[in-house]
């Protein structure tokens, strides 16, 4: 009787395939997760000490600028979701195709981005104006530099896709770059609502 | 349409819904308290849409899933508490 229900037909909790991608990419990770959840915790924390500034500095961002970021990397990540989807189809010619989309969805980002910095520049504001804007300027920036080079690794993995490098079952280093990427846009929504929406 | 591709079009269209939602409940949503908790709830559900189906996290072993899963639940919560309460 004991045998009836052999131990191998025990199914996890939740699944029990490999982690994709790398394990060094996941620590790599989890720690930029952690610096970025000191930030918004910090961002939130000070918040409390300048109502007054942190309302009025909300107030000079551009909504829509944020919105349209939001929308762009949610894109871009759904993109790069759908060329792993293809890749592990093997559709190579589809996955490169998703990849250009995802880049240039990123594109989009990174030029609101800066169309917003430039507004805000030419308002006069800027890294030492308080307390705000010096928070404001550094995680966004820093975000920035995160999506900058997330999509050097995009760039990097659609030359090595149309090479045709990526084989079935061997892409262990395109979910490592997927993995950043989506790492990318969860930060962002959350430092949406902490910057733009919650006022 | 593959099962993976539906599922991941359909976190895509829940992802673009509750970033409207959060900004409606921004501008309509009068008491400071239920708005950030709409807005914390959204962050939650969009967090683990992300983690499960574009990671790819929901069949990966299970220590990591609820690593990136605790994740985006207690950092936002954190962030929505200090915001009401401090």
């Amino acid at each position: 009787m004991l045998n009836e229900y052999p131990i191998t037909d025990i199914t996890p909790e939740s699944g029990s395939k490999d982690l994709p991608g790398d394990f060094a990419m996941w620590l790599f990770i989890l720690m930029e997760l952690t610096v970025f959840a000191i930030f918004f915790i910090s961002f939130a924390t000070t918040q409390n000490f300048y109502p007054d500034m942190f309302g009025a500095g909300k107030a000079s961002l551009h909504s829509l600028a944020g919105l349209v970021c939001t929308l762009a990397l949610i894109t871009s990540s759904y993109f790069v979701a759908l060329a792993g989807i293809r890749l592990r189809q093997g559709n190579q010619s589809h996955c490169s195709m998703f990849l250009a989309a995802a880049l240039m969805a990123a594109t989009v980002y990174l030029i609101t981005k800066f169309w917003e910095y430039s507004q805000l520049i030419e308002a006069g504001y800027n890294l030492s104006t308080n307390t705000f804007y010096t928070l404001y300027f550094f995680i966004t920036f820093f975000h920035l530099m995160h999506v900058v080079l997330g999509m050097v690794i995009l760039g990097y993995m659609l030359r090595r896709t149309r090479q045709g490098v990526y084989k079935i079952g061997e892409h262990s280093g395109f979910e490592s770059g997927a993995s950043y990427w989506h790492m990318v846009d969860l930060v962002w929504i959350m430092l949406f609502p902490i910057i733009y929406v919650i006022h | 349409m593959s099962t993976l591709t539906v599922k991941a079009t359909n976190s895509w269209l829940l992802l673009i819904s509750l970033t409207f939602l959060s900004l409606a409940a921004s501008e309509w949503v009068k008491n400071p308290a239920v708005m950030i908790l709409v807005v914390v709830l959204a962050v939650i559900i969009k967090g683990q849409s992300i983690v499960d189906i574009f990671m790819g996290l929901k069949t990966a072993p299970v220590v990591w899933r609820r690593l990136l899963l605790s994740y985006v639940i207690v950092v936002p919560a954190i962030i929505g508490a200090v915001t009401v309460w401090l």
